[in-house]
């Protein structure tokens, strides 16, 4: 099983990592790269709490061959905010709305909720429940979540 | 089971083109896998359900992600979920076909998954193969000595069996256009939202007035392939539209699918339900072709 070389910029950084074949992108991300933002949690694409997100589109770290993002631009939670640290409208929603609970699904929830916000300024309530419907929250915040995303929209 | 990594081991292959991706499987045969958007392969090779030798990437083949329009609707089978719902959502008389991709409904699927893989992977519960196929569409296979051009009614033989030969690649989904008076709808039951379906149910409809000129019907998760019910459909071709007929016609579904009984779900759940299903979905769709929202 031959490693290959991938090139991907991840939060603006670029990177050159080798990867096998079978290693998941979400592994390469917390262990290689050491962002543990990515959270794991069910491993078989139900719960949300790998999202990653890569080439603009939010998609599931424990089922992509890391293989397959060379080249590719990825943001993972750590990448939202600014890099002076300033945090992205959505994150400072989140605090305020008590959108957090335990904490394990808000990176993934905070990266769904920016690509809808980015697609459609002024989405629905039904949209946004739509829109994070494949990310769970295991404390059933939901209420909280949806609150903070309905604060981002951009009338 | 240890969903964290995969511990089989497998070589990766990224052709640049169509051509390079058929001369690897030539060479490869039965040891290959194609991976298009991972969200079913992945996880079997987790589970060592698929344990290939050789993993083909054909998601970036430029060759496979076109979307056409025209008096034959054509894409191509890398297109991602997210491209042919966004480009069939506002035409209405595709509806069957955008509400069974809305159905998968978890945004990180809908960008990862495709259309040829959902199809080719040969699943009975495939979301997107009974509304194509109430569009009586069809598939094409690609091998390096040629193509062929398959009804898509004839492509499933069995659960996650496809007539597909270990040479070939699904490259892309055809059908014609609908004449106008047409509209279409697809009705889901699952466990929760954007879960994997325990009984689905696509329904065409051509509309004159009250006359129902052809309908269309297929069932997925209800029987060994995604079904046409033909014997349901023969209730109404031609006939004048009332809640009696309709009511009828669901009985029949429910007696035309062949629905497996495993699981949280019975075979007596899924023949109830399907008609509750047909019931919604047709007069969805009846009300669209005649030019209702």
């Amino acid at each position: 099983m031959q490693k290959h070389a991938i090139n991907v910029t991840i939060n603006r950084e670029k990177y050159e990592l080798h990867v096998a074949p079978n290693e998941l992108l979400i592994n390469v991300v917390r262990e290689t790269v050491g962002l543990t933002g990515t959270k794991y949690a069910c491993g078989t694409g139900q719960c949300g709490a790998c999202t990653v997100v890569v080439n603009g589109e939010p998609v599931l770290g424990c089922l992509t061959l890391a293989v397959t993002v060379d080249g590719a631009e990825m943001t993972t939670i750590e990448g939202v905010a600014a890099s002076d640290g300033t945090l992205d409208p959505l994150q400072e929603a989140f605090l305020d709305t008590n959108a957090i609970q335990c904490g394990f699904c808000t990176p993934g929830m905070v990266l769904v909720g920016r690509d809808l916000l980015e697609k459609t300024p002024n989405p629905s309530e039904d949209l946004i429940r739509h829109h994070i419907k494949g990310n769970i929250c295991r404390c059933t915040g939901y209420n909280g979540i949806v609150k903070a995303i309905k604060s981002c929209r951009r009338h | 089971m240890n969903t964290r990594l995969i511990a089989h081991e497998f070589d990766y292959h990224a052709p640049e083109t169509l051509t390079h991706a058929l001369e690897l499987l030539a060479r490869f045969g039965e040891d290959a896998k194609i991976l298009a958007g991972g969200t079913d392969l992945v996880g079997y090779l987790k589970f060592g359900k698929r344990t290939p030798a050789h993993v083909i990437d054909i998601k970036k083949l430029p060759e496979l992600k076109f979307i056409r329009e025209g008096s034959v609707m054509r894409f191509g089978a890398g297109c991602n979920f997210k491209s042919v719902q966004d480009f069939f959502a506002p035409k209405t008389t595709y509806a069957g076909l955008y509400e069974s991709i809305y159905s998968i409904g978890k945004t990180q699927v809908l960008n990862m998954g495709t259309v040829g893989g959902n199809l080719a992977n040969g699943s009975p519960k495939a979301d997107t193969a009974p509304p194509l196929l109430t569009y009586d569409a069809r598939v094409k296979l690609v091998n390096l000595n040629g193509e062929r051009t398959l009804d898509l009614k004839e492509f499933h033989i069995g659960p996650n069996k496809t007539v597909m030969n270990e040479n070939e690649i699904l490259t892309e989904v055809v059908f014609d256009a609908l004449p106008p008076g047409t509209s279409s709808a697809f009705e889901k039951t699952a466990r929760v939202g954007a879960d994997i379906s325990k009984i689905t149910c696509a329904v065409t409809v051509v509309r004159e007035d009250d006359v129902c000129i052809s309908c269309r019907i297929a069932c997925g998760a209800a029987g060994p392939v995604p079904m046409r019910t033909p014997l349901a459909e023969e209730m109404l071709n031609g006939k004048t539209v009332d809640a009696d007929l309709i009511d009828s016609v669901a009985l029949q579904v429910g007696k035309d699918i062949d629905p497996p009984s495993y699981g949280r779900t019975s075979q007596a759940y899924r023949r109830h339900m399907v008609a509750v299903m047909f019931r919604d979905g047709f007069w969805r769709a009846w009300k669209k072709a005649g030019g209702e929202k």
